[in-house]
């Protein structure tokens, strides 16, 4: 088997396979302190792993059928539905703690749930703020450094703003090398977006060294493999947290190539840098206030609208697919807000709203995805 | 006195009729949700709105169900605030209740009930082209300095947003007015509950649930004070000598606004709803601080959606026991999703007392979510766990 589609089954089965990524993570290197559970973008692995901790980020699949616990009422979404049940199975019993963000009403439930039915392992929220202003800054450099604190406590490591460095310039490096393969993949499609999104999604749970290793390989054969076919059709997917490849897929077999992505574990993931020089924790509060928001949080309209539309006159789209799970406050919200702004644009848009689970896709979602692609481009 | 029936009508007409002028005078009228401290708008002279507010209004009057088609959200309809929807219903519904509200100059949202208002009054904000100021409130402020430092800057960039779009300068005398009503109409608005607090039950549950707009909407208001003195004067020797022998019970969350009496179910002699929790969510307190700015940051920082989950099951673990409750009705509105997270654990902590709870799930607004022979199966089969 190639290289490059040895690592790419490996990502696949760290995501997909619940027994492959557990012998994984207990496999991890001695010199970690025990493994941190994070959600969301907002939770910074620097100071995680600068505490000596393992940041793992609670995505993919698990076993869910030996629950006795109740599912979280309906409209909890599905993912955050399916890591309760998870949690509440004990899948997650190996963590050393587990970090929650300010984030959705969603995400919220499944904390006070957490500290309610869950208790193991132990959880603490990390309070940023929604804004992105000065204010917000000197607020979550304030949170910041109590984190940090709490996550000393929890590993016995007293790490000095060096060690921070230290951590901070490899997942610089990460992003860094993540937003190469974007700027790869805007004009050769040697690799499919679907590889894309696994890869990337992988970087969550895979140990950052072996992760920036595994990046450099890719874009190294990607430049030396250019391919830019020119009869597939340019879309874009957005959306939550998008860690069902089967479906992306299968969107890329009906002629596209998924040229980029406004999704969780995608480029919002990897924008933007934390700068070195100065109060690394006031550094950090700004890099995560001002990378590329989440619909949960509050950024300028304005300033969102003119990105979005410079973003999507660059990469020359035919068509975008919002994939959104069921029940998903914030994107719709975040559809509904940039539904106008693709109209006015002359681009196609196609909403699915999935299940988290739900790996297979329906007769009649496979259909609307077809007769799309083919319609794509052509206003 | 003036009656209490006559002094809500007032509140009620100059509310409504306050936008209305407000747009004849060019005076900036302001969107705001539940919790905004509404107290610091209006000692700016601005006009607040409240369209939570008008959702229940137009649900309360049947609307809901044309006004939510009339959002044009279609499927999406299934997964937002029932509210939000009724709200974005408006824009393109003809027959609005009492003319609809008056065309909004700002926005403000808080984020100290849910997360949907700001994701809500951001869409609106967007449509309308209009500026809009969220306030964060981080969960279980009252342990941080650095909360409250952090809501208390958000403070003074809200005057300084407000002066900007409307020149108008905060009137320290007003707020200090404003602040002053709201913790006198908190007190007199425990009392209206506490009247039910003995054996026979002075004033039936869902006649304070619709006690509940002044509250909202006259906040920081004299005229809400009076109100409530009314209220409790009229009600405070009236007892219903049949509810003495009556199973006491809690209703814990959203009303239905929907039905005529709030609560689904027949209740008669033997079964009496005698409190709601959500209508106490409205009684913040407005005392502690060092001064009116600092006591704003304390109560709306402490509303009850925004406390941690053992502090709610405390909170109303003590109201079965100061209301001598005997049986709970736990409602899970699909449209709060932050109202969902205590319904579970609150039910199990109850069951542990000894106190029986049932969970009826519908919605706040929304009468497409309400199944009446469902609902009242449950409860009836309820009523018969209550009679053993």
């Amino acid at each position: 088997m190639p290289t490059i589609q040895r690592l790419l089954e490996k990502c696949k089965n760290l995501i997909s396979e619940p027994d492959y990524r557990r012998a994984y993570l207990l496999d991890i290197p001695k010199k970690y302190h025990g493994i941190t559970g994070c959600f969301s973008n907002y939770i910074p692995e620097e100071i995680i792993a600068a505490a000596g901790l393992y940041p793992l980020r609670i995505i993919g699949f698990w076993d869910t059928s030996k629950s006795s616990q109740r599912s979280l009422f309906n409209p909890v979404c599905s993912f955050v539905r399916d890591v309760f049940l998870a949690a509440s199975c004990g899948e997650f019993s190996f963590l050393r703690n587990i970090i929650f963000p300010n984030s959705c009403d969603s995400l919220k439930v499944l904390r006070q749930m957490w500290e309610y039915e869950i208790k193991n392992p132990k959880a603490c929220t990390l309070l940023h703020p929604i804004n992105a202003d000065d204010s917000s800054v000197r607020y979550f450099t304030h949170q910041l450094k109590a984190f940090a604190v709490e996550m000393k406590k929890e590993s016995g490591v007293d790490f000095t703003d060096t060690d921070l460095k230290k951590t901070i310039d490899k997942y610089n490096q990460t992003r860094g090398l993540l937003r190469q393969l974007y700027a790869i993949r805007k004009t050769n499609t040697f690799l499919s977006g679907a590889d894309a999104v696994t890869l990337m999604t992988a970087g969550l749970i895979l140990e950052r060294d072996e992760y920036n290793s595994m990046l450099r390989q890719i874009i190294d054969e990607a430049l030396q493999n250019k391919h830019n076919d020119k009869n597939l059709k340019r879309i874009m997917i957005m959306g939550p947290l998008t860690d069902n490849f089967a479906l992306l897929d299968k969107i890329e077999r009906f002629g596209a190539i998924i040229v980029d992505d406004d999704i969780t574990n995608g480029s919002r993931y990897c924008s933007r840098d934390v700068e070195t020089a100065g109060d690394l924790y006031e550094n950090i509060a700004r890099r995560y206030l001002f990378a590329d928001p989440s619909p949960t949080l509050n950024s300028s309209i304005k300033t969102d609208e003119q990105a979005f539309r410079r973003r999507i006159k660059d990469l020359d789209l035919q068509g975008v697919i919002y994939i959104n799970q069921k029940f998903c406050e914030p994107h719709v919200h975040n559809y509904l807000s940039k539904l106008e702004i693709l109209k006015k644009s002359g681009i196609n848009v196609l909403m699915l709203e999935i299940e988290h689970a739900g790996l297979d896709t329906s007769e009649r979602d496979l259909l609307r995805i077809e007769s799309f692609i083919e319609i794509a481009g052509r206003n | 006195m003036e009656s209490s029936k006559s002094i809500l009508a007032k509140i009620f007409a100059e509310y409504y009729l306050s936008g209305t002028q407000a747009k004849k005078d060019k005076q900036p009228v302001a969107y705001v949700t539940a919790f905004t401290p509404v107290e610091i708008l209006r000692a700016m002279d601005v006009v607040c709105m409240y369209p939570e507010s008008y959702a229940v209004v137009c649900s309360a009057s049947g609307k809901a169900k044309e006004m939510i088609h009339s959002s044009g959200m279609g499927s999406f309809a299934q997964d937002l605030c029932s509210y939000s929807l009724i709200d974005f219903g408006t824009q393109n519904y003809e027959k609005l209740p009492f003319g609809g509200l008056p065309e909004p100059d700002m926005l403000i949202a808080a984020n100290n009930q849910c997360s949907t208002t700001f994701l809500w009054f951001k869409l609106l904000a967007q449509k309308k082209n209009i500026p809009l100021f969220v306030i964060d409130y981080p969960i279980a402020v009252e342990a941080q300095t650095a909360s409250r430092e952090y809501v208390a800057r958000q403070y003074e960039s809200l005057i300084d947003f407000i002066k900007q779009h409307t020149a108008h300068g905060l009137n320290t005398q007003k707020l200090s007015e404003q602040v002053t009503h709201s913790a006198k109409a908190c007190d007199l608005w425990l009392k209206v509950h506490e009247l039910n607090k003995h054996a026979h039950v002075s004033i039936e549950a869902y006649k304070i649930v619709d006690a509940l707009f002044p509250m909202v909407a006259a906040k920081g208001t004299k005229m809400a004070c009076d109100y409530y003195e009314a209220l409790i004067n009229e009600h405070q020797h009236s007892n219903d000598a049949s509810s003495a022998d009556s199973i006491r019970l809690l209703w814990h969350g959203y009303p239905m606004w929907f039905l005529a009496k709030k609560f689904p179910g027949d209740f008669d002699e033997e079964f009496q709803i005698v409190l709601d929790d959500y209508t106490l969510w409205w009684n913040l307190d407005y005392k502690s601080g060092k001064d009116d700015i600092d006591k704003l940051i304390t109560a709306y920082s402490n509303t009850y959606l925004n406390w941690p989950i053992y502090k709610k099951i405390d909170w109303v673990g003590e109201l079965v026991k100061e209301y001598a409750i005997k049986g709970v009705i736990c409602h899970a509105n699909r449209s709060c999703r932050r109202a969902l997270a205590d319904i579970a654990p609150l039910r199990k902590e109850l069951s542990k007392s000894g106190i029986p709870a049932v969970i009826i799930e519908s919605d706040m607004a929304n009468p497409d979510f309400y199944s009446k022979e469902q609902v009242n199966l449950r409860i009836e089969s309820f009523r018969d766990t209550l009679r053993t």
